[in-house]
């Protein structure tokens, strides 16, 4: 069954991504004042991507359920193609380590999920910093849509023939593009 | 005359003018077409109309909103969403008359009625492909799709569609050429099961993927970090975890495709007996048997799916030995399904789903299932399900056993063993048969007391306890039936003829 179910949930994850985006540039141009749907998105955006990225859920060693399992997996191999594409702003921004990148993305998440006072151990995300995440963010929702927008039904086997030929019980290792 | 550039800000408002511009004309040419549909007589049935007045009233609004409320960072969701809704209009189109059997429009829909559920609108859609499919569920989508934007009027939206919230769209297509063979049709009770499996994806498939998604992790892992090529230091452990990430959603995919592929054989199967393995037959011909899930839309292996619809056959296919059908036809009938049987001998589909370790975990998962503590399963009515004790046993020789259920779930339907007697020296955990008597669904949690466990004196004790050709010997999870190891099975089962 061509299932608009699971399409309606990765638009409503590229949708709430993309606000959360917006909220974040708009706190990072000096407004301090976001509406309670913004913050809602920001919080839930933080939440999702501690799921979806396994460096942050390591830290975190929350387990995460049902549903939102299913999603992060299917969005997963976006989000680490989206940083990937985002290498030259990410060095830009003084990045140059992965234990530097996995520290941004912590603060980062922890920021989204409670904007301006993101807890012990971690630092208010500058107003450079907060441009960075909402690109990532804008990545990722932009991503999510080219994966939907095939007459509206997901299309992940397209890139997985293309990236990843499995041969005889082995795996051809991908390159980064 | 100096000609100032356009500043960011007055850049980016001209892109947003003319695309909010664009995506107007779009949303009311989309809603004029999708009310002139509505206008036609030329359908077999109501549920083409409702879905292009749900396609209409969408479209209407978003025109609306794009001219006063819609923000500019939304634009490219709206244009993702109007580009997904206008294809639903092309299945609305394809169910004219002038297109469609009449014939076959009233009698399907009550069937899909019946088997589904009596307040979901079926549009039935001839395809030019030789193939069947169905596609929705519309109306929940379109709510989750609008629901994304707090400046959409939702409540509108509703009271305009005219459905109810528990009103559901499908479309259900089939090749608009029938070959030879209307028997094909009988193909439909497969689709009919994609209701019911996606209700079951929905809720039981997250639970079990998400009990076993860190040990596939691993495993997985470990195969990819094995030859991984030196990468970027930025993304050093990334690279790994990208390449796991895509391993995983493939086998995702896999297990999801496949659980519902193999549920809706299954739903055909109960449905429309060995018509639907006719048809299913029939049908698979024209493909390769044993094409990889990942050659294939994550879809198992012909061979594999017809050799689990024969096993749920089974009855039917052997019921002619002895009492015999009531003409030849259809005894020949039988015979030639009973070709699957030399078809499905081959290994071909096994080999192509142990070659790979994509294809190997959801196998691994669609064979069994564990419910972890704190959650629950779901016991239908009519259903057997079979389970195992919390507690590992070693029964004394001196000693007789019989498991009951406890009254308490018994006033609720639930009959734990219909088997009740453990013999002297049986080790291991003991294998429930969990049923639902009752009308309604029961929710069972692992290490809730269901059953009793009531001793007796063997007299005179055992010497030997549970000795010589026992069959359920130290299981350590549930045991399926192993009736065809009694040596009565093999004394008394009809021969074959000659």
């Amino acid at each position: 069954m061509e299932d608009l179910g699971l399409v309606a949930e990765l638009f409503r994850t590229s949708s709430t991504l993309a606000r959360a985006a917006a909220s974040l540039e708009k706190l990072a141009s000096g407004k301090d004042e976001i509406e309670p749907t913004e913050k809602e998105a920001l919080s839930w955006s933080g939440e999702f991507l501690l799921a979806v990225d396994w460096s942050a859920q390591q830290q975190a060693k929350k387990p995460v359920g049902g549903g939102l399992a299913l999603q992060a997996t299917s969005v997963r191999p976006t989000f680490y193609s989206c940083l990937f594409r985002m290498a030259p702003q990410l060095r830009e921004a003084g990045m140059h380590d992965e234990k530097e990148l996995t520290s941004f993305l912590n603060n980062f998440y922890r920021n989204l999920l409670s904007p301006g006072t993101p807890g012990k151990g971690y630092k208010k995300l500058t107003s450079d910093q907060s441009k960075l995440g909402a690109s990532l963010l804008h990545e990722m929702a932009e991503s999510i849509l080219v994966q939907i927008n095939n007459n509206g039904l997901p299309r992940p086997t397209a890139t997985l023939k293309d990236e990843w030929k499995p041969t005889a019980n082995d795996l051809t290792p991908i390159l980064i593009r | 005359m100096t000609l100032h550039p356009f500043s960011s800000d007055e850049e980016a408002g001209w892109h947003e003018g003319i695309r909010r511009r664009e995506l107007i004309r779009c949303s009311v040419d989309l809603a004029r077409l999708a009310e002139n549909v509505q206008l036609t007589e030329d359908f077999a049935s109501e549920a083409p109309k409702t879905l292009s007045r749900v396609i209409a009233v969408t479209a209407d609004l978003l025109a609306q909103k794009l001219e006063s409320s819609a923000p500019a960072q939304d634009l490219e969701q709206i244009n993702t969403l109007l580009g997904i809704i206008t294809t639903h209009l092309r299945y609305v189109e394809r169910a004219r008359v002038a297109q469609t059997p009449w014939s076959i429009v009233s009698s399907a829909e009550r069937l899909f009625k019946l088997t589904a559920d009596s307040k979901s609108h079926f549009i039935v859609r001839p395809n030019w492909t030789y193939n069947y499919s169905i596609i929705g569920e519309f109306a929940s989508a379109y709510r989750e799709f609008l629901s994304c934007w707090a400046w959409f009027p939702l409540a509108d939206w509703k009271k305009d569609i005219g459905l109810g919230d528990d009103e559901s769209i499908y479309c259900i297509s089939f090749p608009r050429i029938e070959r030879m063979n209307c028997l094909l049709h009988a193909n439909w009770g497969h689709e009919v099961g994609h209701i019911l499996a996606a209700k079951w994806v929905s809720v039981d498939f997250a639970t079990a993927w998400a009990s076993d998604e860190s040990a596939i992790k691993q495993r997985i892992e470990d195969h990819v970090v094995k030859n991984f090529p030196p990468v970027d230091p930025l993304f050093k452990a990334m690279a790994i975890q990208e390449a796991v990430a895509k391993q995983m959603r493939a086998t995702m995919e896999a297990a999801r495709q496949g659980f519902i592929e193999l549920i809706c054989d299954r739903v055909g199967v109960h449905l429309l007996g060995t018509s639907a393995l006719a048809a299913t037959m029939e049908f698979a011909a024209r493909f390769a048997m044993d094409v990889s899930p990942l050659q294939s839309s994550y879809y198992p292996p012909w061979r594999y799916r017809l050799r689990m619809m024969l096993k749920n056959c089974a009855p039917d296919l052997n019921d002619n030995i002895g009492i015999g059908y009531p003409n030849q036809e259809i005894d020949a009938f039988i015979h030639w399904l009973k070709n699957g049987q030399r078809l499905t001998a081959g290994t071909g589909d096994l080999q192509v789903i142990k070659s790979n370790v994509v294809t190997i975990e959801p196998r691994k998962i669609q064979e069994r299932q564990v419910i972890p503590f704190g959650e629950r399963l779901v016991l239908h009515p009519g259903v057997l399900v079979l389970a195992c004790t919390f507690e590992y046993v070693s029964i004394p020789g001196d000693l007789e056993c019989q498991v009951e259920g406890r009254s308490s779930w018994a006033r609720l339907g639930l009959q734990v063993a219909t088997a009740t007697s453990i013999e002297p020296g049986f080790k291991g955990v003991i294998t429930l048969e969990l049923s639902n008597v009752a009308t309604v669904p029961l929710a069972l949690m692992p290490g809730i007391r269901i059953a009793q466990l009531l001793l007796r004196k063997a007299e005179p004790p055992v010497d030997d306890p549970y000795s010589g050709n026992r069959k359920y010997r130290c299981p350590i999870g549930p045991e399926f039936s192993r009736l065809h190891e009694d040596y009565d099975w093999n004394a008394f089962a009809p021969k074959k003829k000659s």
